[in-house]
């Protein structure tokens, strides 16, 4: 895959947007490569007014949005690779699904053959290839989501924009939606996916960008936003025959800001350099003959970093 | 996956505005407000029965019933009226319903979007209006075959020809206004029921700031036989002899109507660039 910007797909710097009075995006910096990121925030934080800006539909009110090295609301024809699957639910209700696709292709400049290949393909893709000659007006609200995110992959974009792409989809397609997220973003392509359900965002992906009444808070994986949460620290629990020695052991580390045992049984650390920690933990254990059988860190959650960043 | 910036160009804008034309057009057929619009243009129809009915004797000859037709009902109120409900929600439809996002996120430029929907609605008020006139020739001539004389047959034709100009124009027009406002109904109503209806009364001078006299400029009939009974032609006719005023040129009509079509194009597009999309 070539980007033709170093692995940059989409750069946006000191973007913001308002709307008269009301600032719904506020100097936010963000860049985009490749691999599944999500942008996470609550309803009415701007991730919608974030990502119309990240896919041209709205223009900032200052700042530039750059994807692929250019402005896509300019340069339109940059949209050869960018898939857009909106959040809103308009759709030509009186197409069927399959000449809703067809279109779509056209309008990207394929022709018939292609057309029909691709668009074969993009219904498999989604698993629609039973419903595609019926009409949209009578899909389901997951059939509804299908159809759009098909018509966002049909011509094999590299960046991609999935706005709330679950809304509405019953398990078992959740769980489809999120697999093929996961394999677009493998491939190299950078894939955008908004969400205010932070554990839809989790199964997919542990890169996030993280946005709270207009501002960008947070962004990168979820470790390493957790690891620079200073006031917070991280907490490990870790699991060995010999709980009283590894905690007295951890109580003397610099890394470590206290220990408890509670009451499973475990060594509950607290850490402000959860990395570090995590980095150092093998030699100290290999060193000094402890073992552990288990650990997990209890507050790295996506949930967790969200509460501590936005404040529950 | 594609070769960066090579193929990063925008749809040719021919073939772009054809494939949007082609598939507005079926969509704008199957709105609801079109069967209405429908419905509407039946009222001539209903004329011209009401004539083959009642009018036994010939008191109205058909030369005169055509002169009223397009005279009174095609130009002076259902051009306006049949272009102002399709054009109107040419662009400003898929604008509020958010559909437009499947047009802006793919390589085509706003220009190529606008002509696309622009052609459908034009085709489709075109082809309402015309539909509806050859519905009243076939109800004004059938087993009446003596009105069918050639000056008849060619005052029809350049009555259609001069009413689908009509329906071009006043689509334009309307579709600026769509796209240029939130909520353009209003205005657009404004404009056409009470700018277009100016009086034949005011002085020629504001008349010619109106579509509809450079239409009727357009159609000889009034001014050729003003007795035809197309009685706002026959009051004009009557103060252009009483304040010697002269009709303009038929070329400087033509050139005034594809400058408001040019117009309300150049400036539909500069509006459909700077829109953006909130749904």
């Amino acid at each position: 895959m070539s980007d033709g910007t170093g692995g940059i797909f989409m750069h946006a710097q000191r973007v913001s947007k308002w709307f008269g009075e009301v600032i719904a995006v506020n100097d936010c910096t963000l860049t985009i490569g490749p691999g599944v990121t999500g942008l996470l925030g609550l309803n009415g934080a701007g991730k919608t007014t974030l990502f119309k800006l990240m896919a041209g539909l709205i223009t900032p009110s200052q700042g530039e949005i750059l994807v692929s090295g250019q402005h896509l609301r300019r340069d339109v024809g940059v949209f050869r690779r960018v898939g857009f699957c909106p959040e809103s639910d308009a759709l030509f209700d009186w197409l069927t699904g399959r000449e809703f696709l067809s279109l779509m292709l056209r309008l990207m400049g394929y022709d018939g053959p292609e057309v029909a290949r691709r668009c074969e393909r993009s219904l498999e893709l989604v698993r629609m290839s039973d419903a595609a000659t019926k009409r949209i007006g009578a899909y389901s609200k997951g059939m509804r989501q299908k159809i759009k995110m098909a018509q966002a992959l049909a011509h094999d974009p590299d960046i991609i924009f999935l706005d709330e792409p679950l809304n509405g989809m019953d398990p078992v397609s959740r769980h489809e939606i999120i697999d093929l997220v996961g394999r677009l973003g493998a491939e190299g392509r950078a894939v955008v996916v908004s969400s205010h359900i932070l554990p839809e965002i989790e199964t997919m992906t542990r890169s996030i960008a993280l946005i709270h009444r207009g501002k960008l808070l947070a962004e990168g994986d979820i470790t390493e936003i957790r690891d620079t949460i200073h006031d917070q620290p991280t907490i490990v629990a870790l699991t060995g025959p010999d709980p009283r020695g590894l905690a007295s052991f951890l109580a003397g580390r610099e890394l470590v800001k206290g220990v408890e045992i509670d009451d499973l049984d475990r060594v509950v650390a607290r850490t402000d350099h959860a990395i570090d920690f995590y980095r150092a933990l093998p030699g100290w254990l290999l060193q000094n003959g402890l073992q552990v059988d288990e650990f997990e860190t209890l507050d790295d959650s996506l949930q967790a970093v969200f509460d501590y960043l936005v404040g529950s | 996956m594609h070769d960066a910036a090579a193929a990063d160009r925008p749809l040719g804008l021919l073939t772009s505005s054809f494939w949007i034309g082609l598939f507005s057009f079926r969509e704008m057929i199957r709105r609801k407000r079109v069967f209405m619009v429908g419905l509407v243009l039946l009222l001539p129809v209903a004329l011209v029965l009401a004539w083959r009915l009642l009018d036994t004797e010939g008191v109205v000859p058909a030369r005169q019933l055509l002169a009223i037709l397009s005279g009174v009902v095609y130009v002076h109120f259902l051009a306006a009226i049949v272009s102002l409900a399709v054009g109107i929600s040419a662009l400003g439809e898929p604008i509020d319903e958010g559909t437009i996002v499947y047009y802006w996120t793919r390589p085509l430029t706003r220009m190529a979007i606008y002509l696309g929907r622009l052609w459908a609605a034009q085709t489709v008020s075109a082809v309402l209006l015309a539909a509806s006139m050859a519905v009243c020739f076939v109800v004004m001539v059938a087993g009446n075959f003596g009105v069918l004389t050639l000056d008849f047959l060619r005052a029809y034709l350049e009555t259609c020809l001069v009413i689908i100009l009509g329906a071009v124009v006043y689509t334009a027009l309307f579709s600026m206004i769509g796209t240029a406002l939130r909520k353009p109904m209003l205005p657009a109503l404004i404009y056409a029921v009470l700018w277009e209806s100016i009086g034949t009364g005011a002085p020629q001078k504001l008349q010619q700031l109106t579509v509809v006299f450079h239409l009727r400029n357009l159609i000889k009939a009034p001014e050729s036989a003003p007795m035809t009974g197309d009685l706002p032609g026959m009051l004009m006719e009557l103060k252009r002899a009483l304040l010697h005023e002269t009709p303009p040129p038929t070329w400087h009509s033509v050139l005034i109507l594809a400058g408001v079509l040019a117009v309300s194009i150049l400036l539909g597009v500069w509006f459909l660039r700077r829109k953006e999309l909130f749904r």
